[in-house]
């Protein structure tokens, strides 16, 4: 299974799809449990088992299966001895892995040990400390679970990567942020102004968005780390719509610094400035192919919104819908292999299509659904969805399935799913 | 002795006085000459600075600023467009006329959409129908230098309805002079 999903990552973007139809793989994770020498532990490894089955569950890759929910025929050696679990020898043929947990609780905090088992092989093929303390046991569990789909899968989960979003509060918008799972939302900014369209930088440090804070719209950079904003983009014109390539070093916008809102790029230290269309209509919500190489964006130069491909100098124009009259908000997977955009028939729905426009396919159903942004492994995407009447953020698979809503309670808008933070130590 | 200075420094400062009313008027009054002399300037500027009437004229021509101000037309656009409407030409030439006769107004034209659309589009749409409107008021004579543009897109709705009435007086250019 680890060899066919990795041979399946090397090849080429047609045939990366097929990844995306292999089934769910089944994982087993047992019990965790307090070492032998822990102080009392009491909850600590039930709740971090949650979180790691939540986010397994939840990934898109597995299905998580309690040893007590296993069919009696496809795990005939488990069994209990006493209060452990016997080891785990036979699996059914999805079966990737067995998960097992062990907590020891100091006085300077907390460690898990997590080993990952494939049978037949006897001995953990995977094994890990994982050190913090008590209060951080959601950001612990996040990292665990990332660390076990990176082993069993090859792929980077989201679970430790972050969502950025707007809120609305009577006239003002405001950038907010909560964990992957919609746990801790916090707030940004708190203006009096309207803050808009954020873009991640994939340091994961950086967001840049389009702010009314000087009076009409421009660029701004949010320094996530000392809170700081400073300017980037400002003409006596609309600057808005910023999006941030794979490598960081390009930053591709809207601008009617012309007299028309037309696309350019510019480094992010700010050189190279180059326009990259030039349409009578709007040009506007630039998104970049995860080489670089090429960008999609929302262009009405045929007489309504439409989504558009072209090379990263403007060149090669190829226009990517023609059904509906009203597709926007084009955002490439980080995977290359999709691109995901809203459709409007009445609402908006959100559709994915191949890179060169072909196999378009409906991903949302009830209520209207905006604002896609993909998972950083581009298996899940995050939206905006009216569903429920007030505007709120939502999750789901690729292909729709899973959906479940992350916010509540807030006027809720373009959310941007951050980079996976990097993984320090992968393995012993 | 003070009689006597008294008595000749009073006729001074009445002088002093009417000079400095008669000087303030003239600074207001030509203010506007350094654009294009209007064409049909209102009667408040024709009336003659007398040094006792100084704060009436000042409040007279408030008032006319104030009035004309607030015959200032929005001007509405169709689903998606971003050209003036055929039905709309007379509200630019209404707005161009009050615009015309006070020269020393900036003019700031405020583009915004319905609700449909992402915010994305509609604020770059909202900037077209911005410069449309700028475009129309320079073709009706206004000089293009006082006239700036901003889009709100979606986030500045006249109306919060949810229907094509509400979306109707949703797409607009406001005209905002200070």
């Amino acid at each position: 299974m680890l060899l066919l999903a990795a041979a399946a990552w090397a090849q080429p973007i047609t045939l990366r799809m097929e990844t995306r139809s292999v089934g769910r793989m089944e994982i087993v994770v047992m019990p965790f449990r307090a070492a032998k020498d822990s102080a009392f532990a009491g909850e600590l490894p039930r709740l971090l088992r949650e979180v790691v089955t939540g986010d397994l569950a939840y990934s898109g890759y597995f299905n998580v299966l309690d040893p007590e929910d296993l069919p009696p025929d496809t795990l005939l050696q488990v069994k209990r001895v006493g209060n452990k679990w016997d080891t785990l020898r036979t699996f059914s043929g999805s079966t990737a892995a067995r998960v097992q947990g062990s907590v020891t609780v100091a006085w300077d905090g907390v460690t898990a040990s997590i080993a990952i088992f494939q049978p037949p092989i006897k001995d953990a093929i995977h094994l890990k400390d994982f050190r913090f303390k008590s209060d951080d046991l959601r950001a612990a569990g996040h990292e665990i679970a990332a660390w076990i789909t990176k082993m069993v899968t090859g792929e980077e989960g989201g679970f430790a990567s972050r969502i950025v979003f707007v809120v609305k509060t009577g006239d003002s918008k405001n950038l907010w942020m909560m964990d992957w799972d919609g746990a801790n939302p916090r707030s940004l900014t708190q203006d009096k102004t309207l803050n808009l369209s954020p873009s991640w930088a994939p340091d994961g440090k950086t967001i840049y968005f389009t702010s009314f804070r000087a009076g009409n719209a421009d660029i701004y950079k949010y320094n996530l780390e000392t809170g700081h904003i400073a300017p980037f983009i400002s003409t006596p014109r609309v600057d808005s719509a910023p999006s941030v390539s794979a490598d960081g070093q390009w930053i591709a916008y809207s601008s009617s610094g012309d007299g028309n809102p037309e696309i350019y790029r510019i480094r992010a230290d700010g050189t190279g400035r180059t326009q990259l269309t030039v349409s009578y209509g709007v040009d506007t919500s630039p998104s970049w192919s995860p080489t670089g190489h090429d960008l999609v964006f929302t262009s009405d130069r045929g007489g309504t919104p439409q989504i558009y491909r072209m090379d990263m100098d403007g060149a090669s124009v190829v226009r990517l819908t023609f059904a509906g009259n009203y597709n926007e908000t084009a955002r490439w997977s980080p995977r290359g292999d999709l691109i995901a955009f809203a459709s409007r028939e009445i609402g908006f729905q959100i559709f994915t299509m191949a890179p060169d426009g072909s196999h378009e396919r409906r991903v949302t159903g009830e209520g209207s659904n905006f604002d896609p942004s993909w998972s950083p492994d581009g298996m899940k995407l995050v939206y905006t969805s009216q569903a429920g009447g007030k505007s709120a953020i939502w999750t789901c698979n690729w292909d729709g399935s899973n959906a479940r809503q992350l916010t509540f309670g807030l006027h809720a808008s373009q959310p941007q799913w951050g980079p996976a933070v990097a993984l320090t130590d992968h393995d012993h | 002795m003070q009689r006597n200075v008294s008595h000749y420094l009073l006729p001074l400062i009445a002088v002093l006085v009417i000079a400095l009313a008669v000087a303030l008027t003239g600074c207001k009054k030509k203010m506007p000459k350094e654009e294009a002399p209007p064409p049909a300037p209102p009667k408040v500027e024709e009336v003659a600075p007398a040094p006792d009437t100084t704060g009436q004229a000042a409040r007279e021509r408030q008032a006319a600023m104030d009035a004309d101000r607030a015959r200032i037309v929005t001007v509405y656009f169709d689903y998606d467009k971003s050209d003036i409407r055929a039905d709309q030409r007379d509200r630019i030439t209404t707005d161009a006329e009050i615009f015309r006769r006070w020269t020393d107004w900036p003019i700031s034209i405020e583009g915004n959409c319905d609700e449909r659309g992402t915010v994305e589009y509609n604020l770059a749409l909202g900037e077209r129908r911005a410069l449309a409107a700028k475009q129309a008021l320079v073709a009706a004579g206004i000089d293009g230098a006082r006239l700036s543009t901003v889009s709100y897109g979606e986030e500045r709705a006249a109306d919060p309805g949810h229907d094509e009435t509400a979306w109707a007086k949703n797409r607009r250019a406001e005209f905002r002079a200070r």
